[in-house]
């Protein structure tokens, strides 16, 4: 793997419909092959559901949901970023459901220009700056602002009453 | 810095753990130096940590205690029940400072002021004011060291000595002094002149004393008095029996003879407490536990640990099929060996996780000896089966409703002395902790033998709370059982300790959630006993797989009651409980999970019910089919899902692929709001 000087840094390309955008390889754990995605009833409408990665349970959320695009059955190509999603409880993985993985490219930080003001503002929130590559232009996504937010949001508020409730919720929360 | 302040913690709460419990052995043995020296070392060690991290308010305050047991294990005293219950109090106060090492509260601090100037008087009367810690006089003949004399008396030669001139009355002040021993050799033919005493005495009030009580001797006695030991040898029953046996056999032992004899003893001694220290804290502690050794493991490292040996479970389940595929001979072999071997990793991977019950036993000590103070009963609190294992996230939700209960039992069971001795009992009450295993399940006992409760009461009050009805018909059992419900508190009279509005509903509410059940048995008069069931881990549940069309779910088996396949349309009015459905002669309301779970395809012409237990009511659970029975590996499904209320979990199944765990309580709860 190609490491990030403070110069460059290398960058997980990935597409959702028409556009490119890229994670920072330094907060990706894996790409995975899509498997069967179990849905868990009544939860937000982002989350896809769950897989099984290598003997646990993966959360896996969709990106086009997240930006505000429709959503679609995923392909062949559909793929599942495993992210490094650091909250106050320490890190987790999740998986972000893309159309397809495209590339791995190092990009040299001057190349980098400010995000585009406002054109659609969901998506704009996670975009923390622009590359232009051949004729395309790459968006390049805070993965743990995409993530972080209103699930733990969600985490926090769900956690008082769970550690008072819950059985194994709060179990596997305290550990 | 937050993960060394979390280290910090951890290890802090550990020696304060420690500590308390070494307090509460010291109460009952409060001569062992052994434990002083412990309870030293822990507070020497903590102090050293708190400094280190710079928390100077825990460094301070444990170095001021470290320093009223460094002058008790010098000056050699006996630990008073004050400082005992100052010291318990100042471990609380320290557990809660270690708690908020950097900021702590205002409530706090004002408390930490006063337990500093508690700690100052301390200080000060251990310093002044020996006796104040010392005991009970008889405590300290006892236990404190004095020097041993040998006195030698012989008449003068030539002299006889009638018995009315024998020196009783020597004996009986010597006896003043302290403990004696009196060898009276007789010569063994008359007019032999090998008449003599030979007398053992431990005092401390020194040579010149006994010399005092000879002064006046008559004439015709010789005395020589020899300094033996620095300690009290009549309390080595070796010495004392050495010396029988010669006055038996009619030997007189030379001074030199009982000298050497000394010496060797004393180095004996010295060789054995030589051993003790070499097996360190071992041997002190060996009283109350046998000392194992441990590794602190994170928590996330066991649970990766355990998602590897699930994993290897299914990818076990996959080779499986394909050697049954492909029918080789050395293949199924090397199968069935690998099968062996991944069995024996899982269940020591999952016995990781599971802790003895006895390291709760310093909490419920602790509480028993408070409470018994506080209430002025006299109890002996008893723990069988401390090593029966449990799994380490079910002990920690377990502490506080056996807490709970412990105080129940303290206050409203147990009778005071005065009561119990009317009742022709022991004055002293006894509680017992019990745990054992049966079957896959882990039952925990409280016994009590106090006044046990008059279900007559219990079913007065539950009608006073409208719980019941004056036209129900119940059960002994289920009158006593009433107790669990919401809203019942059986104090009829508030008492500080227990019946706060919070009662044994919580408990059966915490026991429910850890998939455990819990009954009381009470024999008016003779005691109550509270049993508690409980599932061995919360990581495995047994269970039934079912489908609704490609999805399956898991309905954990201890919930279920019967299944019944019934025609699809039949559930079609539902909207959420179906109450028209009637099977076998009942009424059954039903959930349609397919409704549930927004399955859109065509549902099959029959589907099964299976019915559930809910509060005692029997609720069904609409599913396509029953795929099989098996124990699964219960995954939690991660915080992102914790808002998540009606599933337990995730479990993986041997194709790898997931099935959710239903919490069924939880569904139906939700569906009758």
């Amino acid at each position: 793997m190609q490491v990030a000087t403070k110069e460059s840094q290398t960058f997980l390309m990935f597409t959702l419909g028409e556009e490119t955008f890229a994670f920072s390889v330094s907060k990706v754990r894996e790409v995975l092959e899509l498997s069967r995605i179990t849905p868990v009833p009544e939860s937000p409408p982002a989350m896809e559901g769950i897989v099984n990665l290598r003997g646990s349970i993966l959360p896996v959320v969709s990106i086009r949901s997240k930006f505000g695009m429709e959503k679609i059955e995923p392909t062949r190509r559909s793929r599942i970023i495993v992210l490094d999603i650091h909250t106050e409880q320490g890190s987790l993985a999740l998986g972000a459901l893309v159309d397809a993985v495209t590339d791995v490219a190092e990009i040299s930080l001057a190349d980098i220009l400010p995000p585009p003001d406002g054109n659609d503002l969901k998506k704009a929130e996670y975009i923390v700056g622009v590359v232009r590559k051949d004729e395309e232009f790459i968006l390049l996504v805070d993965g743990e602002k995409v993530f972080s937010q209103e699930e733990t949001v969600a985490l926090s508020s769900s956690l008082k009453p769970s550690e008072a409730t819950s059985s194994l919720a709060s179990v596997t929360l305290n550990e | 810095m937050k993960e060394y302040q979390s280290k910090f913690q951890a290890d802090a709460l550990d020696l304060l753990a420690e500590i308390e419990q070494t307090l509460l052995s010291l109460e009952q043995s409060p001569k062992d130096n052994l434990l002083i020296e412990e309870i030293f070392r822990a507070m020497h060690t903590l102090k050293g940590a708190a400094n280190m991290f710079d928390f100077r308010l825990i460094g301070t305050f444990t170095h001021q205690l470290e320093n009223v047991y460094d002058a008790i294990r010098t000056k050699t005293k006996l630990v008073s029940p004050e400082v005992l219950n100052f010291t318990l109090n100042a471990v609380d106060h320290l557990k809660k400072l270690v708690e908020q090492p950097a900021d702590p509260s205002k409530a706090l601090r004002q408390q930490h002021s006063i337990l500093e100037q508690g700690m100052a008087q301390l200080q000060q009367q251990l310093n002044e004011n020996d006796v104040t810690l010392i005991t009970q006089g008889d405590q300290l003949v006892e236990n404190t060291v004095f020097p041993t004399y040998y006195i030698l008396m012989r008449p003068l030669e030539g002299v006889h000595i009638s018995a009315q001139e024998e020196p009783a009355y020597l004996f009986e002040q010597l006896e003043e002094l302290g403990a004696c021993k009196f060898i009276t050799h007789h010569p063994a033919k008359a007019n032999d002149d090998s008449l003599h005493w030979d007398m053992f005495v431990s005092t401390d009030q020194g040579q010149d004393t006994i010399e005092g009580i000879f002064l006046f001797v008559d004439d015709k006695f010789v005395v020589d008095i020899h300094f033996l030991a620095e300690t009290n040898l009549l309390q080595e029953e070796a010495f004392v029996k050495k010396l029988e046996d010669a006055a038996q056999q009619g030997i007189s032992l030379k001074l030199e003879q009982i000298q050497s004899y000394v010496n060797d003893l004393l180095t004996i001694n010295r060789e054995q407490a030589d051993q003790q220290l070499d097996t360190g804290t071992a041997s002190s502690k060996a009283s109350s536990t046998l000392v194992e050794e441990f590794l602190k493991v994170p928590r996330a490292k066991v649970n990766e640990m355990m998602d590897w040996v699930s994993e290897l479970l299914t990818m076990q389940a996959a080779l499986q099929t394909i050697t049954r595929r492909h029918n080789i001979a050395e293949l199924a072999a090397v199968m069935e060996k690998v099968e062996l071997i991944s069995q024996g990793l899982r269940s020591s991977v999952f016995s990781i996780r599971l802790v003895p019950l006895k390291t709760l036993h310093v909490r419920f000590s602790r509480l028993v000896r408070d409470l018994g103070k506080q209430l002025g009963k006299e109890v002996d609190f008893r723990m069988e089966g401390g090593e029966t294992e449990l799994d380490k996230a079910i002990i920690d939700q377990l502490a506080d409703p056996l807490l709970h209960i412990l105080r129940n039992s303290m206050d409203h069971g147990l009778e005071t002395a005065e009561e119990r001795i009317a009742a022709g009992k022991k004055s002293k009450g006894t509680i017992l902790l019990k745990s054992f295993y049966q079957g896959s399940k882990v039952v925990v006992q409280i016994t009590d033998d106090g006044k046990g409760i008059n279900p007559d009461k219990i079913r007065q009050k539950a009608l006073e709370k409208e719980l019941i009805t004056s036209t129900d018909v119940l059960s002994e059992e289920e009158v006593l059982n009433l107790i669990f419900r919401p809203g019942f508190s059986t104090a009829s009279q508030v008492s500080d300790v227990s019946g706060r509005g919070v009662g044994m509903d919580v408990v059966k509410q915490k026991v429910t959630e850890l998939r455990g059940e819990v009954k009381l048995l009470s024999v008016l008069g003779s005691g109550t006993t509270l049993t508690i069931k409980l599932p061995l881990t919360l990581s495995i549940v047994e269970g039934l797989l079912v489908r609704i069309d490609n999805q399956h779910l898991v309905i954990p088996l201890d919930a279920i009651s019967h299944c019944y396949r019934v025609p699809y349309h039949a559930l079609q009015k539902a909207e959420r409980f179906n109450t028209a459905l009637v099977i076998e002669d009942e009424q059954l309301s039903c959930i349609n999970l397919r409704q549930h779970f927004h399955v859109k395809a065509a549902p099959p012409e029959q589907v099964l019910i299976v019915s559930v237990f809910y509060q005692n009511e029997k609720k069904g659970l609409a599913v396509d089919a029953v795929v099989g029975h098996q124990q699964f590996v219960l995954k939690p499904l991660g915080e992102f899902y914790s808002q998540q209320e009606f599933l337990s979990g995730a479990t993986i199944l041997g194709d790898g692929t997931l099935a959710l765990v239903l919490d069924p309580e939880r569904l139906l709860a939700h569906y009758s709001l």
